[in-house]
């Protein structure tokens, strides 16, 4: 029943707010939302303990499609459970940061609505106990997504970005429906416990359709997690007002991940190893888009696929734990980075060129310290929660002994911490820019940030603690010197950007010049426009031939019995005979006919 | 009970000739509303339905006037009454309103004697009668292109009609019987099954319609009054479903296996082609054609497949579809009263009819297939049938609703984002409750699609028994 309340209390309040928000206040309806996801939060911390004496919880509600294992059901094991809890905790908090950002928006209502609908949608993907239950929660996210990003809907770059989003999202939801449908009529079935068994059973010997049905439902994880080479919706998505590109990075595009760690045994072994691989491209390729980028938005965007990708990466190889672990602290941390510089850019007279405007040092100090424990805790600077997760991942790929995964997360971690630092460089210890006082952030704002700094700081030594039971990973087998080489790496790579970058971009043409050719992410997102080309191209062969043609037939053979209508009639003489033959023939076919079929 | 299905709205009519001017409007709704309630009272009372077998009316052809519902046609029955409703609700201030009423009244009984027919040759009666008032009704009250349109779509329609003539004497004369019950039971060669199911289908596919067979439809929706449009592709395309489900598959149930492959591949690129040819269009009307030619085909889908989640699958979607056809069809309307004509229009009204865009935003994702609206449980179960017989099919199919979702954000997009509009206000109450209560349906049908696989089940034969 506690589990049920975790996914309907963001839903109920999803809808509420629609249906008679109008009429709350737009503090009102913040709070409310606010509250109402503290409360989902709550209902899943509550069953912490529960989950301590058995493995799993179910929540059986009601029956929902007439296909096997289409129930709405919920189920909850301490791996998603700690997700679902992040997820809730995460999104309350940045819808308290929303109260104070968004004071003077007159969408509240739409606003928070859309907030609470895309926040269940993403609990039902983690908590669904079948794979339909999952599609539907993530097209309801996706949908919700749509309705944010599209939120001011007079700025076209954001129409545009929301339009995009919904397209590659439904992408990804088409082919993870087809997956789905193809393991439904191979196995029978669409619960995901029951998949997995079966799946088990069938062990390595596995024929086309699993492969096939692999392969499509890993589209979806790469779609909705924004991983190469459908990422593009990403940074744009971040035209979209702060808290929601917050939302987006910290907690919707996790979906893709949640997926891949919910069909580990179900998914067949070389299309996991494929996921893997494409991870760790993905994140050292998004880390060096990330450092030549100039928009601080896209910035992060580039980082939070970076880190999707190493995500991937855990995933793919099995290391659950690590993929948690990151997917978690990544969300908290992500959290502190996309707020905390939507406070600075709102200051600054809303100018996120980061070539155009200069730091603002400690005149923001509470947004500063925020920002600056997001970034150590981002790069991976021990004790903060990103060490560990990185760790983990480290050592997953390298106790596979996989030289290649290992090389490509160390890279992608050293240039995700270039950019982090250059970021933190550019945005706070650079020459001084103008802050508009009127527009300083409010104590909400400030207060949200704190909260998720602290939770970037602990949340490592939390887990450590087994106050979160979400289990134990290789970091704690790994090797001191493997921990020490991370550090390094990690310590080496952000001083040079510290040295390259605290005096301001200008400062720096020689790496800017030096990384220009990763900027734009290296022309993945052409591929979609160049996709969209050939579909119009396609569908204006169709309109100017197939229709034009099927058109005429259809008038031709009119023309043509209306003409010989016509004729028959002006041969009057003859015509009386035409029609009796007409008839006769007709009615010899028939006869004949009759005869024939009633033997 | 059965009878009054169709009688009442006759009666409406009747009342349309004397000098009644403006309770017509208000008759038309209550007739379907009536239509809508007393089916669901009856079935969730568990009475009415049957096989009545009223009279002879062509004894020596066996031909009885015989009526009743399954499942099927009962819930094909209050979706006709809830949208024949809604059509008459919105057709405030058309001329002529007697006339139009009348005829909107004679259309609304036909389509009903459609569904409760039990013989085959009153089928095709209802199935012809309704043509006359429909094409009645485009001809006096359509849009600029009317003349045109009217022509092609009545001389599809009526080829159609025609070869399923045929089908239906050679079969009954044949078999001394045109009543379902017994023909059901009549066992024809294969080679037979196929040549009728051909001239079945030939009319069906024109209804439908199914692909290459659509030249009528994109004309006829654009020329067509809101409600009547409404009505056309909110019920009518229904029929065509309907018949094909209730009619061929149990009769030819051979020749429709055999000729199933064909179909299935007509009706799955029929899809795609209409999905496709959405996206080319910048005329709110002319997208809905094109989106329900794809939506209409991919029910064909559900159909042909004949398993036990296609059908079910078919008979939700087709709802769904009823609905949010309906659904969009108002709203485009109510968007040409604001732009002044059927075109995206300079863009930005979401910021002066807020409403009006979360109205039509929620019908767009509920035909896209957005769960938690009606469009995605028939979608998924018509998908899960179509990969059970062939995964490619399977695929290709799946690709509709991605290529709707691109010509949906497309609209939206051009239609309400963008710089503030000058013009435009949002929706009055009457426009607004009227779509508002077709979203509740839609909603309800989305959240609890068993709800309507119940109460076909409560109303008749199981669905899955249609076929044998």
């Amino acid at each position: 029943m506690t589990l049920a309340l975790v996914v309907a209390i963001p839903l109920a309040n999803a809808i509420a707010v629609a249906v008679i928000g109008g009429r709350l206040g737009r503090r009102t309806l913040g709070i409310v939302t606010t509250v109402a996801l503290l409360l989902s939060f709550g209902a899943g911390a509550s069953m912490i303990a529960t989950l301590r004496d058995r493995p799993t919880i179910d929540a059986f509600i009601a029956t929902w499609l007439p296909l096997p294992g289409a129930d709405l059901a919920l189920t909850l094991d301490s791996a998603m459970l700690a997700v679902a809890v992040a997820i809730s905790g995460v999104s309350a908090v940045i819808a308290l940061y929303s109260i104070g950002y968004l004071a003077s928006d007159r969408g509240l209502q739409r606003y928070f609505s859309a907030f609470s609908l895309l926040v269940a949608g993403m609990l039902l993907v983690t908590l669904g106990a079948n794979l339909l239950l999952v599609i539907a929660g993530w097209e309801i996210a996706g949908a919700a997504a749509y309705l944010l990003v599209g939120h001011h809907r007079a700025h076209a770059a954001a129409a545009a970005a929301a339009s995009k989003l919904f397209v590659i999202d439904r992408l990804g939801d088409a082919a993870l429906v087809a997956g789905t449908l193809l393991l439904l009529s191979e196995f029978h079935t669409v619960d995901l416990a029951q998949l997995s068994g079966v799946a088990l059973e069938h062990g390595s010997s596995v024929g086309g359709a699993p492969i096939v049905a692999s392969v499509l439902l890993l589209i979806g994880a790469l779609a909705k997690s924004a991983q190469a080479p459908l990422n593009g919706w990403l940074p744009d998505a971040t035209e979209a007002t702060t808290p929601v590109s917050a939302l987006l990075q910290t907690v919707a595009v996790t979906g893709g991940v949640v997926l891949l760690m919910r069909l580990r045994s179900v998914l067949v072994p070389d299309v996991l190893q494929a996921a893997a691989i494409v991870g760790g491209v993905t994140a050292f390729a998004a880390a060096l888009v990330a450092i030549a980028e100039r928009d601080v938005r896209r910035v992060l965007a580039w980082s939070t696929i970076s880190q999707l990708g190493l995500m991937f990466v855990a995933a793919g190889l099995g290391a659950l734990f690590a993929a948690r672990f990151q997917l978690i602290a990544h969300a908290v941390v992500k959290a502190v980075l996309v707020l905390g510089a939507g406070s600075v850019r709102r200051a600054t007279g809303d100018e996120s060129d980061l070539a155009r405007r200069g730091g603002v040092g400690w005149r923001m100090r509470w947004t500063a310290g925020a920002f600056g424990v997001g970034t150590l805790a981002l790069i991976g600077i021990p004790p903060t929660a990103g060490f560990f997760g990185i760790a983990a991942i480290v050592s997953a790929a390298f106790s596979e002994s996989d030289a290649l995964l290992t090389a490509l997360v160390l890279l992608a971690v050293a240039a995700s911490a270039f950019a982090g630092v250059r970021l933190f460089a550019l945005m706070f210890a650079a020459p001084p820019a103008a802050v508009r006082a009127t527009d300083m952030p409010r104590r909400l704002q400030d207060v949200s940030l704190v909260l998720l700094a602290i939770g970037s700081l602990a949340f490592g030594a939390v887990v450590s603690a087994g106050l979160l039971p979400i289990g134990s990973g290789p970091a704690d087998a790994a090797p001191l010197w493997l921990l020490g080489a991370i550090f390094v790496v990690v310590l080496a790579s952000s001083i040079a950007a510290w040295l390259g970058y605290r005096h301001g971009l200008s400062r720096a043409g020689r790496i800017e010049r030096a990384m220009g050719w990763a900027g734009g992410g290296f022309g993945v997102d052409a591929l979609f426009d160049r996709a969209t080309l050939m579909f119009r191209a396609v569908a204006r062969e169709l309109d100017e031939g197939a229709e034009r043609v099927i058109g005429r037939g259809v008038d031709g053979i009119g023309a043509l019995a209306y003409r010989a209508s016509g004729a028959m009639r002006g041969t009057s003489p003859a015509s009386g005979r035409a029609q009796q033959a007409l008839l006769l023939a007709g009615t010899v076919v028939l006869l004949a006919f009759w005869t024939w079929s009633a033997r | 009970m059965v009878v009054a299905v169709v009688l009442i709205p006759l009666v409406v009519a009747a009342a349309c000739a004397l000098p009644i001017g403006r309770l017509a409007r208000p008759l038309a709704v209550l007739s379907g509303l009536m239509t809508a309630g007393s089916v669901a009272a009856a079935v969730w009372l568990g009475i009415g339905g049957g096989s009545v077998d009223l009279y002879y009316w062509a004894a020596p052809l066996g031909a009885q006037l015989a009526v009743g519902w399954d499942g099927w046609s009962a819930i094909m029955l209050m979706l006709s009454g809830a949208l024949f409703a809604a059509g008459a609700a919105a057709s405030g201030g058309v001329p002529r309103p007697r006339a139009y009423f009348a005829l909107w009244s004679l259309l609304q009984g036909a389509v009903a004697g459609v569904f409760v027919s039990r013989d085959l040759l009153l089928f095709f009666a209802s199935h012809e009668a309704l043509v006359v008032p429909l094409v009645l009704l485009l001809w006096g009250w359509g849009g600029p292109d009317r003349r045109a349109a009217t022509r092609r779509l009545a001389a599809m329609w009526l080829t159609g009609s025609s070869l399923l003539l045929t089908g239906i004497l050679a079969l009954g004369v044949g078999a001394h019987t045109f009543s379902f019950a017994a023909l059901s039971d009549y066992r024809l060669a294969e080679t037979s099954q196929i040549l009728l199911a051909l001239l079945f289908l030939a009319a069906f596919a024109m209804r439908l319609p199914l692909f290459p067979f659509h030249a009528w439809l994109v004309r006829a929706y654009v020329t067509a009054p809101a409600p009547v449009a409404v009505v056309l592709a909110g019920v009518i395309s229904k029929t065509a479903v309907y018949a094909i489900a209730r009619i061929c598959l149990p009769l030819f149930p051979r020749g429709m296996a055999d000729l199933g492959p064909y179909l299935l591949a007509l009706a799955t690129v029929g899809a795609l082609y209409g999905a496709i040819l959405a996206t080319r269009q910048r005329d709110t009307r002319r997208v809905i054609a094109y989106a329900s030619l794809a939506e209409v085909d991919l029910i064909a889908v559900g159909v042909f497949v004949a398993t036990p989640e296609g059908l079910p699958g078919a008979l939700i979607a087709s709802v769904s579809h009823g609905l949010l056809v309906a659904i969009l069809a108002l709203l485009a309307a109510a968007l040409a009263r604001r732009l002044g004509s059927f075109g995206f229009g300079p863009g930005g009204l979401g910021t002066r009819a807020p409403v009006l865009m979360a109205l039509f935003v929620l019908a767009i994702l509920g035909l896209v297939g957005v769960p938690g609206l009606s469009g995605a449980p028939g979608q998924l179960l018509i998908l899960a049938a179509a990969f059970a017989v062939s995964p490619g099919i399977g695929l290709l199919a799946s690709l509709v609703p991605i290529i709707l979702a691109a010509c949906g954000a497309f609209l939206l997009r051009a239609v309400f984002f963008g710089h503030p509009a000058a013009l435009g206000r949002d929706l009055g109450w009457r426009e607004r409750g009227l779509v508002i209560v077709l979203i509740a349906i839609a909603i309800v049908v989305g959240v609890v699609p068993r709800s309507v696989a119940d109460l076909a089940d409560r109303a008749g034969p199981a669905l899955t028994e249609l076929r044998r």
